[in-house]
């Protein structure tokens, strides 16, 4: 029988995290690399419409682990050990997410098993795994390896997963098991969230990025614009120079480095400080008056055209289908 | 109530430089990683709201006394710099068995760590002391509001905007974000750091058994930043060419549009483009 590799999907209450389906495409990855069986780990009760998903990925088994109510990431730790002392896999996979590391710690520490985390990639040398990541802000990479057995705990980086899909659908195996839920000592008061348009660069989802281009005059619209994206305003480091925005809203090596969903850039040329930067965006729009702008290289969309007509416009846009949409 | 931080010294990740010749690393520069300062100026605060002590712990060798010396100007009370010559390839794991050691012989009510270091960044200490102390542990916080010496309310950051409040018993482990608040100063020659300087940094050996304190990871090598197979693609298979488009992340990465048109069909384009992300 193969060994098996365990992907932790996140869900939160029901419906599936942004990792989840990414998890489960990097397990069959890994599975690949180690000749194993890809497997997925499913806590609390997921709608339906995530197993059906989850036929796209070319997993083997999945474990659901029912559950009453919320569990603390100790709870979740406590069942997954010793589901892992039943099951015995492999590996035990991970998203490096704030809740996917913490309950990766907390189950390294109750099976006494060496963690991995922020990893990038896997290998098999002499028999034996050992796991790549980023060290020292991406200097250089590092290679280590587990010194105790099986199961192998690691997370696995952000910007290294991706969601790829199986061209067929399989069946995999449903494995259900009841976790009874036993008191917690840490309990949860309350969910809350910030402001998008008030959120740091590096955590927000929308962000704006103003260049050399833009003047001065032109900033209130633009914060108009961000207030019906709910984007956050960042930008190079000539905006900072200019004061368009302030000290800790530069963007790029020396300032903060995105991982958001988009970025649409006003003005900017793209120097590769500033591009460095935005590596981890999903999308980038960029709007620049020169033909030539290095930006349009890496934008999933460019547009050659003047703000201040470009703009206004989009505000237009966006006003009348907020009010019709409300 | 007895607050402890768990400080480390790490290298300097803006100085030290990869050699891609010799495959070795440079400029290895030692200090104390940033969150530290962070975690000494909540203590303090804490302290000043609660009383007790607050005592820094860190896991180094020689040079550690420097950082630990600089906590106690800072105002802290006590720093141990906990060392033996086995030590020095020891992995978190090990660590966190010498400081939870430590710790059941002092005793403790809260103690602070980093959730991640800046430099390798594993993540792991705080739930691996929680573990050892059987205590509980929460990471990733960005507030801390101290009910009573037996009870305190946390703020947790989760992704993307949003947070967590919790509510914890004493004694617990936690690890903090960078973002919770910002770190004092203290005048050179004030009453705070006269009385650091007159401290000292106490060293403490552990205890720990060889064969228990056994590491779970090493660290094989260091190498040049290196591509990420995708998802059912082969590597080797690839040219240099798209080794290199992979490296930038450029493979396989969708079409790019460069549009020059009028200004309302460029708005109406944006607009699209921002509906179909922003839902």
């Amino acid at each position: 029988m193969l060994p098996e590799i365990w992907s932790y999907i996140e869900t939160e209450d029901g419906s599936p995290d942004d990792t989840a389906y990414m998890m489960a495409a990097e397990s069959r990855r890994t599975a690949g690399i180690f000749n194993a069986e890809a497997c997925a780990v499913i806590f609390g009760s997921p709608a339906l419409k995530i197993l059906e998903e989850l036929k796209w990925y070319g997993l083997k088994k999945v474990y659901l682990f029912k559950i009453a109510s919320r569990l603390s990431p100790e709870g979740i730790a406590r069942a997954l050990h010793k589901a892992a002392l039943k099951y015995n896999p492999q590996f035990l996979l991970f998203a490096d997410t704030p809740s996917g590391s913490e309950v990766a710690a907390r189950t390294a520490a109750s099976l006494k098993r060496g963690l991995i985390s922020n990893c990038i990639d896997f290998e098999s040398e002499d028999g034996k795994p050992i796991a790549r990541k980023a060290v020292y802000n991406g200097k250089a990479h590092a290679a280590f390896a587990w010194e105790s057995y099986s199961p192998y705990l690691a997370t696995i980086n952000l910007s290294s997963l991706e969601n790829a899909k199986e061209k067929n659908k399989n069946n995999p195996e449903l494995i259900s098991e009841e976790v009874k839920t036993e008191s917690a000592i840490t309990t949860l008061i309350r969910k809350w969230e910030v402001r998008r348009s008030e959120l740091d660069l590096c955590e927000a989802r929308v962000v704006i990025g103003v260049g050399r281009g833009v003047d001065v005059h032109f900033m209130e619209t633009i914060r108009r614009l961000a207030d019906l994206i709910q984007g956050v305003i960042g930008g190079s480091r000539i905006a900072v120079y200019t004061g368009l925005i302030p000290l800790d809203r530069q963007i790029g090596t020396t300032g903060k480095w995105l991982n958001s969903d988009i970025y649409f850039t006003i003005g900017i040329s793209g120097a590769p400080q500033h591009v460095m930067g935005i590596k981890g965006v999903k999308k980038i729009i960029a709007l620049d008056i020169a033909k030539q702008a290095p930006i349009f290289r890496y934008a999933k969309l460019g547009i050659i055209g003047d703000m201040h007509e470009v703009i206004p416009k989009l505000i237009n846009l966006l006003e009348s289908d907020a009010k019709r949409d409300p | 109530m007895k607050i402890i931080i768990c400080l480390k010294l790490i290298t300097e990740p803006d100085v030290v430089e990869f050699d891609i010749k010799s495959e070795q690393l440079h400029d290895i520069y030692k200090v104390l990683d940033h969150i530290g300062y962070h975690l000494i100026e909540e203590a303090l605060l804490l302290r000043k709201k609660l009383g007790g002590e607050v005592i820094g712990v860190s896991v180094a060798p020689e040079e550690g006394d420097e950082i630990l010396k600089n906590a106690l100007i800072y105002g802290i009370d006590r720093a141990m710099r906990i060392w033996r010559d086995d030590f020095q390839h020891a992995d978190t794991w090990k660590s966190s068995l010498a400081i939870a050691e430590i710790l059941r012989e002092i005793g403790f009510d809260l103690v602070l760590c980093g959730t991640k270091s800046k430099d390798t960044g594993s993540g792991f200490m705080v739930s691996a002391l929680a573990e050892h102390l059987r205590v509980p542990s929460a990471t990733g916080i960005i507030g801390i509001e101290a009910v009573n010496d037996k009870k305190i309310v946390v703020h947790k950051k989760l992704m993307k905007g949003k947070r967590e409040t919790y509510n914890l018993e004493l004694p617990a482990v936690l690890g903090l974000e960078e973002g919770i608040n910002e770190p004092g100063y203290v005048a050179p020659f004030s009453r705070t750091y006269r009385r650091g300087m007159g401290r000292k940094v106490e060293l403490i050996l552990p205890k720990l058994l060889k064969t228990e304190g056994n590491r779970l990871i090493k660290t094989l090598r260091f190498s040049q930043p290196s591509p990420r197979v995708k998802v059912g693609k082969d590597v080797s298979s690839l040219s240099i060419q798209d080794k290199l488009k992979m490296m930038r992340g450029e493979l396989g990465r969708e079409k790019e549009e460069l549009f020059n048109g009028s200004p309302e069909d460029a708005a109406r384009k944006i607009f699209n483009q921002l509906k179909e992300t922003i839902k």
